[in-house]
């Protein structure tokens, strides 16, 4: 499955939104990871985490295709200069839903995954901040992430690679990433 | 004292020993004969430059942008020796070439490591590692690092970042330059103080490039240069049409003529033979066979048509959107390789169509569908490599998001466009605007037509 219809699915079973560019690619990422499908989306380590360029442009092809609406939301945050911070949230539009539909039929197998993951993902719903701590915590995490790690070998990494995140931020990402099932945790 | 050769970009480019006798071996001799910007010339005729002088201007450039850096002196002296060699494996007409060597390439033939690597970089690498001219310069290890500083770099990012990335030396030199030698003045930037801003940033030994705080604006001035010679000199309407004429002349040539060798020369098969012959072509080379010697085949007729600016008109052009929802996925993927069938039966109804509205024959072969995206300026900071990071404590953030700027300017700009070229003539603007008019409805339909009947797979 090519990265594009990947995305597009994931959208379709996310309910049709996500806000933030932020979370849309950390979400991506996670059900990449719970559906088996990672290794085909193009993800790589970044500063502020696991980005893929290839989402990102998947993204933009369903704007410039007329399959999702994009809007801008400032959600009323203001940086310290006086500027609105905007926040993309994208919709996908009954024609969009129309075209993801069919592709449900063509991915059968990976559509019920993706269904499976979201529920699971929905159920422990966190905001972008922690999502992307969590991401970039189990991307970090490589090959160890099939043993058995504590909280303190994460606080440990997280201290290693120089991030500024709080002992509680570490370890609210890790009870997430657990009850997704996709670290194991001694404590 | 060094040798200095006078440059119209960057006033005098100095050349040490060893940079001098790059410049002297064949292989980068030749790019003076391989213009940068193709055949843009016909639409903008001072764009007569070639990548010989770009690639001077790449190695000035990473030489200053090197000396800034806290860098090692062999590190200095590989970055200048990579920026000098960048485009070395180019073919006729740069970029041009790229589409039919990917169409003709033996895909056999190539390692899993250099699938997503375009051919015209892996001809560089070839040469970079065997030729004995370049190997007898600079010896077989000094080759070695350069051409992984060009392809799968592991060492530490930033040297990577100077010869390829969101602010590499390469784009900072051809937006002066091919703004000057166009004539525009969209691609000015202030290229000193975007150095000024630079740093090399991060953990020891894992220091990538990035900008200071109070770099922004550089920046940002850099960026608009890269957007505005994009949508006004690169995707100048002129310059996509002769672009795709010489791609068409090629494939025609190869596919229709039974040239061999045209064949021959897009056949790449990761061979040093191979290279070899490759990189006795140049722009004047190409025309002269293929254009000229070899008369009577469809390549010569197109070829010609371009030497006389003869050239193809755009009868065509519409958006996606304009397109019913279940064509448009498969209208993005028109112009890829494995459309060729179904992109051919389209050429076909259009140019029968096309007759009859100019009243007069026309060949099939010679229409011609494109497609092409103009991307987002925010898309066009990021590239097609990472985001540009400025350097802030604890965790570098992308530039889009620190540039006031750039934060209010909305991403949903991007724009794809279908186009199709023909062999039409108009002599005033209202009849080139009738026959548009007229072509519309029935080009618009004859392309939904062919696409319903392949969408899920094509045929």
């Amino acid at each position: 499955m090519n990265t594009y219809d990947f995305v597009q699915l994931s959208l379709h079973a996310l309910g049709g939104k996500i806000e933030g560019k932020t979370k849309f690619q950390k979400m991506v990422y996670f059900l990449g990871e719970m559906t088996g499908e990672l290794e085909n989306l193009g993800y790589r380590a970044h500063f502020y985490g696991p980005y893929s360029d290839e989402v990102a442009e998947s993204i933009s092809r369903l704007k410039i295709l007329g399959f999702i609406d994009q809007t801008v939301a400032t959600a009323g945050s203001i940086n310290s200069r006086g500027f609105e911070v905007a926040r993309y949230d994208f919709n996908l539009n009954e024609v969009g839903q129309i075209i993801a539909n069919e592709k449900t039929k063509k991915y059968p197998e990976v559509w019920l995954e993706l269904k499976k993951s979201v529920a699971i993902l929905m159920a422990k719903a966190i905001d972008y901040i922690k999502l992307s701590i969590a991401a970039k915590i189990f991307f970090m995490l490589g090959e160890k992430k099939d043993n058995m790690s504590s909280i303190e070998d994460l606080k440990k990494m997280a201290r290693s690679f120089g991030w500024s995140i709080s002992d509680e931020q570490i370890i609210e990402a890790a009870d997430f990433l657990k009850t997704i099932g996709l670290v194991k945790l001694t404590v | 004292m060094p040798f200095q050769i006078r440059d119209p970009v960057h006033n005098f480019i100095e050349l040490r020993e060893k940079e001098r006798e790059l410049v002297n071996t064949l292989a980068f001799q030749r790019l003076r004969g391989i213009r940068q910007l193709a055949m843009a010339y016909l639409v903008y005729p001072g764009a007569l430059h070639t990548r010989f002088e770009h690639s001077l201007g790449v190695k000035h450039v990473a030489g200053l942008m090197a000396e800034n850096l806290e860098l090692s002196y062999d590190d200095k002296a590989t970055i200048r020796y990579a920026a000098l060699l960048h485009d070395i494996g180019h073919g006729p007409f740069s970029h041009v070439s790229e589409n039919a060597l990917a169409r003709y390439a033996d895909p056999t033939s190539l390692k899993a490591n250099q699938k997503k690597e375009k051919i015209h970089e892996i001809i560089t690498i070839l040469i970079i590692q065997n030729n004995l001219q370049i190997i007898e310069i600079l010896g077989q290890r000094t080759c070695d690092k350069i051409a992984s500083l060009l392809s799968e770099w592991h060492g530490e990012p930033v040297l990577r970042s100077l010869v390829s990335g969101p602010l590499d030396a390469d784009k900072q030199d051809y937006l002066l330059r091919d703004s000057l030698f166009c004539g525009v003045k969209y691609g000015i930037f202030d290229l000193h103080q975007l150095h000024r801003s630079l740093i090399a940033y991060g953990l020891e030994n894992n220091r990538d490039l990035m900008i200071k705080e109070d770099g922004i604006h550089a920046v940002e001035q850099f960026v608009l240069a890269k957007y505005y010679l994009t949508t006004n000199v690169y995707l100048h309407k002129v310059r996509l049409i002769t672009d795709q004429m010489i791609i068409r002349a090629i494939i025609l040539g190869i596919e229709k003529d039974n040239n061999d060798k045209l064949r021959k020369l897009y056949s790449f098969n990761n061979t040093t033979d191979y290279v070899e012959e490759f990189i006795k072509w140049d722009d004047a080379r190409f025309l002269q066979t293929f254009g000229l010697e070899d008369n009577s085949g469809k390549c010569q007729m197109l070829l010609e048509r371009l030497v006389h600016r003869n050239l193809l008109k755009r009868v065509f052009t519409a958006k996606p959107t304009d397109f019913v929802p279940e064509i448009r996925e498969l209208l993005m993927k028109l112009t890829e390789i494995g459309s060729k069938y179904i992109r051919s039966r389209i050429e076909s109804e259009i140019a029968a169509k096309v007759a009859e509205v100019i009243k007069s024959d026309i060949d099939a072969d010679f229409v011609i569908l494109n497609t092409f995206t103009i991307d987002s300026v925010k898309e066009i900071s990021e590239n097609d490599e990472s985001s540009i990071l400025v350097a802030k404590y604890p965790v570098p953030v992308p530039f889009e998001n620190t540039s006031n700027l750039f934060a209010s300017i909305n991403e949903a700009f991007k724009e794809v466009f279908v186009e199709i070229y023909a062999p039409v003539n108009w002599q005033t603007k209202s009849e080139r605007k009738q026959i548009c008019e007229t072509l519309k409805e029935p080009i618009k339909n004859i392309i939904e037509k062919f696409c319903r009947e392949n969408v899920g797979g094509e045929k």
